[in-house]
């Protein structure tokens, strides 16, 4: 029996409605207030491997991701296999990282990746620029995440709602939400988290694979069906460049880290234990959720009506497979992984704003600091919400550019924990001529240089700022106080008992001891 | 000091291996020149996949056998990173 348009709209609209009250409901049951500026920022280190897992994949995953992977999927073929396997490896990093990132944080109170930079290369400037370039980049990021609920809507009402309307309508939805992300901080995120990761990932997984199911034995497809085109990466001789699936990979996993939403994850577990153990359980379903949701894509490749619109191509299978019921559940688990990355988001941004920030001017005690961090985050959510409602013509652009320029951080990141030479002036030209010259490339060569082989500008970028790093490393060595106290820094991590006085002299002469 | 973080010993070196074998196979392009083509087939399925859904499956694993490796060895175990005398 086919329904009338005004019935389907309201399956489709009543199931995100449940959804969104479900998650009030979650939040508002878990509401325990703060004790302290640590316990708003990082909820006072207390979640185990199960929290840790859902919230790291709730902000890795937007719920742009159903829409994207798909859509590459059905356009590009199996390049889209990229996403899956630099975020695999993403998790490896974290597992390497994750001793020495989270026993400093531990030992120094440390809250944001600022914070480490501070400590690490006894910089407050370092760390205000490493602030800087985190919440600038990363508001193209929550732009294109507010605009994308639109779609959502636009899809959920078969076409009823213009696209304007449907992206207030997002924007409405998802500032409200943030309500409570300013008003309970870390800890609302990662609760939160659970639940829509819940949704989104073994619900969406379930989708995913119960859509495959039904391609397979309603539609007769299969992988061997897809043309030659789409069951190539781009090799030796492509376009592209040969080196240009390196680039994705490569530029994918080392950023990967360097977002704040993404980074302050470490600091959220109660161990080094529960964040290992986080990747070894997210891992399996990471894996299965976006190689599931590839696959999909290729297999919808081979209808018509998803390769004649292949960023709407989730959508579509979900409305031909299941009518406006399973278009419904398609769209709450998008819903769901949204409000994971954007709540993430600006709760790291509220977090940086505080504590790297305004905390490195003034000292800010514990109302003060929450404040400042809620200011910070109301502010962050109405200018993406605005800019989300104006048209924005280079948005995807500058969002490709804020990527290549905060994969810059990577070089002072990385080469700070497992490299003791590093030094403050180092990490700052490096991080600055990489990232202006990430910003000058994109925008010379915004589909790659033809001399470049496939390195993308990031990646170009990237082996000027390690070159420029390791120089200064090499040419001006840290003094002997300096030199000390970074080794006292790695003896922390390195199996040897630390005493407590060790622990505060590093604290007392590093920055971090001034703000502690 | 009882809310001291602990400290962990050296990781096996079958486990870095593992890790820099999921790097080498993910990043060194002569592999994906030729892993991630349509031919040959494998089991019936075309190379391309094979190859990136196999390089998900051996990331994964690899996680899951150094978490049981920390696990099997004690790493967690270790006491306390902090002693209450210099």
């Amino acid at each position: 029996m086919r329904r009338s348009m005004p019935t389907r709209m309201i399956i489709t609209f009543s199931l995100i409605a449940l959804f969104f009250l479900a998650v009030i409901v979650v939040l508002q049951r878990a509401h325990v207030s703060d004790k302290s500026f640590t316990d708003y920022a990082v909820a006072d280190r207390s979640f185990g491997a199960g929290y840790q897992a859902m919230s790291f994949l709730n902000t890795w995953w937007p719920g742009s991701i159903f829409l994207a992977l798909t859509g590459l999927a059905v356009s590009d073929g199996v390049t889209a296999f990229y996403m899956p396997i630099y975020s695999l490896l993403t998790v490896v990093l974290m597992y390497v990282m994750t001793d020495r990132v989270w026993l400093w944080g531990k030992l120094f109170d440390l809250k944001t990746q600022p914070d480490l930079f501070a400590l690490r290369y006894n910089s407050r400037a370092f760390a205000i620029i490493g602030s800087l370039v985190g919440i600038i980049s990363g508001v193209p990021w929550l732009v294109l995440g507010f605009k994308g609920l639109g779609v959502l809507f636009q899809a959920l009402s078969l076409g009823a709602i213009d696209a304007t309307s449907a992206v207030i309508i997002g924007v409405v939805l998802m500032a409200i939400r943030q309500f409570w992300t300013i008003r309970m901080g870390m800890r609302g995120v990662v609760i939160s988290d659970m639940f829509q990761g819940i949704v989104a990932y073994i619900g969406g997984s379930l989708i995913i694979l119960g859509l495959i199911v039904w391609l397979i034995y309603s539609h007769g497809v299969s992988v061997t069906a897809l043309s030659p085109t789409h069951l190539e990466a781009p090799g030796f001789f492509a376009a592209v460049g040969p080196l240009y699936l390196f680039s994705l990979i490569f530029s994918g996993v080392v950023g990967g880290w360097c977002w704040p939403a993404t980074f302050i994850r470490l600091y959220t577990a109660d161990s080094v234990r529960s964040v290992q153990r986080a990747g070894a359980m997210g891992a399996p379903l990471s894996l299965l959720f976006s190689v599931a949701l590839v696959i999909l894509g290729l297999l919808a490749s081979l209808l018509p009506e998803v390769a004649a619109a292949p960023d709407l191509a989730w959508f579509t299978i979900c409305r031909m497979a299941g009518g406006p019921l399973l278009l419904g559940l398609g769209g709450v688990v998008v819903l769901a992984g949204t409000m994971g990355n954007v709540d993430g988001n600006v709760q790291a941004c509220g977090a940086q704003i505080a504590n790297d920030i305004v905390g490195a001017y003034f000292k800010l005690d514990h109302k003060r600091a929450v404040l400042s961090a809620k200011i910070g985050m109301l502010a962050v959510t109405l200018l993406s919400a605005w800019l989300a409602t104006r048209t924005i013509s280079h948005l995807v652009t500058l969002a490709i550019l804020s990527y290549q320029g905060i994969v810059q951080l990577a070089v002072p990141q990385y080469l700070g924990i497992f490299w003791k030479r590093g030094n403050a002036i180092g990490s700052i030209l490096g991080t600055v001529v990489g990232f202006v010259l990430a910003i000058f490339l994109q925008t010379m060569y915004p589909d790659g240089a033809a001399w470049a082989w496939g390195l993308t500008s990031g990646v170009l970028a990237l082996v000027v700022n390690a070159a420029v790093y390791v120089g200064c490393a090499v040419l001006l060595p840290h003094a002997d106080a300096e030199r000390r106290r970074v080794n006292d820094l790695f003896a922390l991590t390195e199996g040897h008992l630390a005493s407590p006085n060790a622990v505060a002299a590093i604290a007392f002469h590093s920055v971090i001891g001034n703000n502690a | 000091m009882t809310n001291m973080p602990t400290v962990l010993r050296p990781r096996s070196a079958y486990i870095w291996i593992w890790f820099a074998l999921d790097a080498f196979l993910a990043l060194f392009p002569p592999v994906y020149w030729v892993a991630a083509q349509p031919k040959p087939k494998i089991f019936g399925f075309p190379c391309s996949i094979v190859y990136f859904v196999g390089l998900g499956i051996l990331i994964t694993a690899s996680l899951l056998a150094a978490y049981w490796d920390d696990e099997r060895r004690g790493a967690f175990k270790v006491p306390v990173a902090v002693k209450n005398k210099p």
